[in-house]
C-alpha cells in the first residue's frame, strides 16, 4: 500500500472479527430495524457513489473498493432522465453517500439521487425510481427490496431503475448464479412493478417538500401584513 | 471509450440498414464478424490467447502464482483481473486516458466470474488458509474496433482453457508443511471452462437490436444491454450500458436473442479450441505474424 | 430585503452592527452555543456510532473494530485511527478527491487529542501481548458543514466511543487462532471525557461556537479541550490575530462550563440508551 500522508495511518493489515466466529456458533440475525439512514445529495464531477467506511457489515471498507462500478451505474441510470441539453457549459454534480448498508443500497441511492435532482430544480424528463431484487439460493424465488442478510445469502442480485411515466428502463445491473432468461425476465417484471408502486410515494414526498418551501417563503410576508395594520393605527 | 464521429446522414444510413436486417458490412442483425482465436501465444504465461474480432484485437495472458487464500474463503483460490488499455489501440488511451475504461472492463469481468459455477475455485486451493493459486488474468487491448466486451470475454475463456497450472504436493514435516513442485512439467491441472460465460452485447439501434456492433454502429446506439451467457444458455449477468434508456419489452427480446446467439458463440468457440488442442505441439504458431 | 443586501455586500460591517449590541444575526448571545443534539447507536453496521448536531453543523462518527498485530515497538498496545472526512456534499467549499487541508488538520487534531487526553488507553485494546490487538477505526464524516468542526468532531467521537461494544475474544489453544463470541459483548473503557469549546476572535471580542460565516469573517480561532476534572487536554490556536492572556483565561472558564453542559447531555443520553 502506498504511504498516504493525508489520512491517519493505521496498521498495515487488520481483520474483521466476524471472520473468527467459530462456524458452529452462527449468529442469529437481528430483525431488520426500520429504515436505514442514507443520505445522498450534492457535488462532484458528474456522478459519485461513496460508502462510509463503517457502512458495511464485517471488514471496514477501504476507499474505492467497489465504488467506481456503482458510480458508473448511478451515472448510467440517471443520465437518461436529466435534460442535459438544457445546461450547456454547466456541470450537474450528483454524489451519494451510503451511511449504512441495510440492503438494496444502489436502488435507494438511485431513488434518492433522482429526488435530489428534482428537488434541486434540475429539468428532468422523468423521475428515476429504482428497485432491488435478489434470488434466494434454494427455492429460486425473487425477493423485492431485500434486506442486507437476504442480499448476502442470495444466489443472484439485480437492480432495476425505471422512468415511470415514460415506461423506460434507465438502469439495469445484476449478476449471480446462472438462471434461464425467463427467470431474469420475471425478475425485471417484478422490479418494474415494484418501481411503479414506489412512484406515488416519491411524488408525494416531492410535493410535500415543495409545499413546505412555499409555506416558508410566504409566511414572513403574511406575518408582516398581519402586523402592519395595528402599527398604522397606532 | 474509443469512438468515431458520424454525420447525421451516415447515422440514418446505418439505422435504415439495421431496420432492413442488412448492415453496412453485409451482416444480419444477429451475426458476428469473423472471429480469429489462437491460444498459447505468449510462452512465459500459464495460458494465453489472442482474439481478433474485425478490427478489435485482444491479447489475454493468465499467470498462476502462489498466494494466500482470502480470509472469508479459506478453501479457495481466486482470480484477479487487470485490463490494460494500450495507447497503441487509440490515441485516447494515452497517459491515464484508458484507466477508466480499464477499471470498467475489469469490474465487469469480476462481476461475471463472481459466482460459484463459472470456475471451480476449490481446485486452486493448495493448503486451506495458507496457500492457494491466484490466477492473474491480464487483458491487453491492442486495437479497438467495437464490441470490446464480447471479444475480451471470448479471449479470457480461451486463455483459461489454455491455462496449465503445475501440480504441487504438500509434504507434512515436523516444524511445518513444505510444498513440492512436481518434476514432470507436463503434470499439471487444467481448468474446466464449460461454465465460463461469454458476454453478448446487444446494441439498440432504431427499433431493432444488433449483436457485435462495429465502432460506427456503436456511435448510432444510445443504449445497449450487456448479458453474460453460459454454454447451456443460462444468464449470469446483465447490465445496461450507455446513456440512453430501454423499453421493457425490448429488454425481454434482447435477453432471448442474447441466449440464442450466446449458445452458438460458445459451441463454435469450443470446436475451434478443441481442434487447435488436437494439433498438439505440431501446430504452427501464427502469433503476431498473421 | 435591504438587510439581506447589506449582509451580502458588507458582511463584516453587518456583523459589527450586531456585535455592538452584544448579539449575533442568528439571535444568539456572544457566549452562547447553538442547540446541541446527540444521537448514539444509529448505525448498526458500526461497532459504535454517534450523530452530533450543533445547529446546522452535522457530523456522524462510526467506529469499526478490527484485529491486527500490535506495533513492534510497543507490543502491549492497540490502535485508534481517527479520520475526519469532509465530502463535497457537506459544503460547496470542499472538492472531491483525497482529504483536503482542513480535513487533514482535523484528523491530526483528533489523533493528538486521543493521544494526549488518554480518552481510551491503547493498552486496554491489547488482547494478547505481542500477538493480537484491537484497531478502532473512528471515521468522522461531516454531513452538513456550518462551522465549528472540531467541537462537533470531539463530541461525536466521545459519544461514539461510549457506544462501542466489543465482542469477547479468546485464543483457541489448538489452532492458535482467535475465536470471537458475538453474544458476549462488553463496553469499551472510556477513561477520560474530553469536550472541546471553540472561539473566534472578532476585533477585540471573543465569540463562542462560530458558524461557517463567522469563521470566514473572524481573524483567528482558539479551541480548548478540557476533561471532566477541568484539566486542559489541548489548547489549539492555529495562527490568526493575537489574544490577551486574560481573554484566554476567560475562554478556559467558558470551556469548563461547556464541559458540564455536554457531560450532562451525554450522561442523560447514555442512561436513556441503557434503559431501553
Amino acid at each position: 500500500m502506498p504511504l498516504d500522508h493525508r489520512r491517519v495511518p493505521g496498521p498495515e493489515e487488520s481483520q474483521a472479527p466476524l471472520l473468527f466466529v467459530p462456524s458452529g456458533a452462527k449468529e442469529s440475525e437481528p430483525p431488520p430495524a426500520g429504515a436505514a439512514h442514507r443520505d445522498p445529495t450534492a457535488l462532484q464531477p458528474l456522478f459519485e457513489f461513496r460508502r462510509a467506511p463503517f457502512s458495511g457489515r464485517g471488514a471496514r471498507g477501504r476507499p474505492s473498493d467497489r465504488e467506481p462500478e456503482l458510480s458508473l451505474a448511478l451515472q448510467e441510470a440517471l443520465e437518461p432522465a436529466v435534460r442535459l441539453a438544457r445546461y450547456p457549459r454547466a456541470q450537474v454534480d450528483v454524489s451519494a453517500l451510503l451511511l449504512q448498508d441495510g440492503g438494496s443500497a444502489l436502488a435507494a441511492a438511485l431513488c434518492a439521487a433522482g429526488l435530489a435532482l428534482a428537488d434541486a430544480g434540475i429539468e428532468l424528463y422523468d423521475l428515476v425510481v429504482a428497485c432491488a431484487l435478489c434470488r434466494a439460493p434454494s427455492e429460486g424465488e425473487w425477493l423485492l427490496q431485500p434486506s442486507e442478510p437476504e442480499e448476502r445469502a442470495a444466489a443472484a442480485r439485480l437492480t432495476v431503475a425505471l422512468l415511470p411515466s415514460l415506461n423506460q428502463v434507465s438502469g439495469l445491473l445484476g449478476s449471480g448464479e446462472g438462471g434461464p432468461p425467463d427467470s431474469w425476465a420475471q425478475a425485471v417484471r417484478l422490479g418494474l412493478d415494484g418501481c411503479q408502486r414506489l412512484y406515488p410515494l416519491l411524488r408525494q414526498s416531492l410535493l410535500r417538500a415543495v409545499k413546505r418551501r412555499t409555506a416558508d417563503t410566504q409566511e414572513p410576508s403574511e406575518r408582516e401584513e398581519a402586523v402592519e395594520p395595528p402599527v398604522v393605527t397606532a | 471509450m474509443a469512438s468515431v464521429v458520424l454525420s447525421e446522414a451516415e447515422k440514418v444510413y446505418i439505422m435504415h440498414g439495421v431496420q432492413e436486417d442488412l448492415r453496412v458490412d453485409g451482416r444480419g442483425c444477429e451475426d458476428y464478424r469473423c472471429i480469429e482465436v489462437e491460444t498459447d501465444v505468449v510462452s512465459n504465461t500459464s495460458g494465453s490467447a489472442r482474439v481478433k474480432l474485425g478490427h478489435t484485437d485482444i491479447l489475454v495472458g493468465v499467470k498462476a502464482e502462489m498466494g494466500t487464500p482470502k480470509l472469508d474463503r479459506p478453501n479457495e483460490g481466486y482470480l484477479e483481473f487487470f485490463v490494460d488499455c494500450s495507447a497503441n489501440a487509440t490515441p485516447e488511451f494515452e497517459g491515464r486516458g484508458g484507466e477508466e475504461l480499464g477499471t470498467e472492463i475489469a469490474n465487469t469481468l469480476y462481476r461475471i466470474f463472481n459466482n460459484e459455477s463459472s470456475i471451480d475455485l476449490k481446485l486452486l486451493c493448495i493448503n486451506p488458509r495458507e496457500n492457494c493459486w491466484v490466477l492473474y488474468v491480464d487483458v491487453l487491448l491492442l486495437e479497438c474496433g467495437g464490441n470490446l466486451f464480447d471479444a475480451i470475454s471470448v479471449a479470457v475463456k480461451a486463455a483459461l482453457f489454455n491455462t496449465r497450472i503445475p501440480k504441487v504436493r504438500v509434504l507434512e514435516e515436523e516444524g511445518g508443511r513444505e510444498i513440492e513442485l512436481s518434476d514432470d512439467p507436463f503434470d499439471c491441472i487444467r481448468l474446466n471452462v464449460d461454465n465460463v460465460p461469454c458476454i453478448v452485447t446487444l446494441s439498440k439501434i432504431g427499433y431493432r437490436h444488433i449483436v457485435d456492433a462495429t465502432l460506427q454502429e456503436e456511435a448510432c446506439s444510445l443504449a445497449s444491454l450487456l448479458i453474460s451467457v453460459t454454454s447451456r444458455g443460462t444468464l449470469t449477468c446483465m447490465k445496461k450500458v450507455g446513456r440512453g434508456s430501454l423499453d421493457p419489452e425490448s429488454i425481454f427480446e434482447m435477453m432471448e436473442t442474447g441466449k440464442r446467439v450466446g449458445k452458438l458463440l460458445h459451441s463454435s468457440l469450443q470446436t475451434v479450441l478443441d481442434e487447435e488442442e488436437k494439433l498438439g505441439s505440431a501446430r504452427k504458431k501464427v502469433g503476431f505474424l498473421g | 430585503m435591504a438587510a439581506g443586501g447589506f449582509r451580502t455586500v458588507e458582511p463584516l460591517e453587518y456583523y459589527r452592527r450586531f456585535l455592538k449590541e452584544n448579539c449575533r444575526p442568528d439571535g444568539r448571545e456572544l457566549g452562547e452555543f447553538r442547540t446541541t443534539t446527540v444521537n448514539v447507536g444509529s448505525i448498526t453496521t458500526a461497532d459504535g456510532s454517534a450523530l452530533v448536531k450543533l445547529g446546522n453543523m452535522t457530523v456522524i462518527c462510526g467506529i469499526k473494530a478490527e484485529f491486527a498485530a500490535p506495533p513492534v515497538d510497543s507490543s502491549n498496545k492497540g490502535y485508534i485511527v481517527p479520520n475526519v472526512d469532509l465530502p463535497p456534499l457537506c459544503s460547496s467549499r470542499f472538492r472531491p478527491g483525497p482529504p483536503g487541508e482542513e480535513a487533514q488538520a482535523a484528523s491530526q487534531f483528533m489523533a493528538d487529542l486521543i493521544e494526549n487526553s488518554q480518552v481510551v488507553r491503547k493498552e486496554d485494546l491489547c488482547i494478547v501481548d505481542g500477538k493480537l490487538a484491537w484497531v478502532l477505526y473512528c471515521d468522522i464524516i461531516c454531513l452538513d458543514y456550518d462551522g465549528n468542526l472540531l467541537d462537533a468532531c470531539v463530541c461525536a467521537l466521545l459519544a461514539a466511543l461510549k457506544n462501542v461494544q466489543l465482542p469477547a475474544v479468546r485464543i483457541n489453544e489448538e489452532t492458535g487462532l482467535a475465536e470471537v463470541n458475538l453474544k458476549e459483548k462488553t463496553a469499551l473503557t472510556v477513561r477520560k471525557e474530553p469536550v472541546a469549546a471553540s472561539f473566534v476572535l472578532f476585533d477585540s471580542l471573543v465569540i463562542v461556537d462560530p458558524t461557517a460565516e463567522e469563521e470566514d469573517l473572524a481573524t483567528g480561532t482558539v479551541t480548548i479541550v478540557t476533561d471532566e476534572e477541568g484539566k486542559l487536554c489541548s489548547v489549539h490556536k492555529p495562527g490568526g490575530s493575537a489574544l490577551m492572556g486574560a481573554k484566554l483565561q476567560d475562554c478556559i472558564g467558558r470551556a469548563k462550563t461547556r464541559h458540564k453542559e455536554v457531560k450532562k447531555l451525554l450522561d442523560t443520553l447514555i442512561k436513556s440508551v441503557e434503559g431501553t
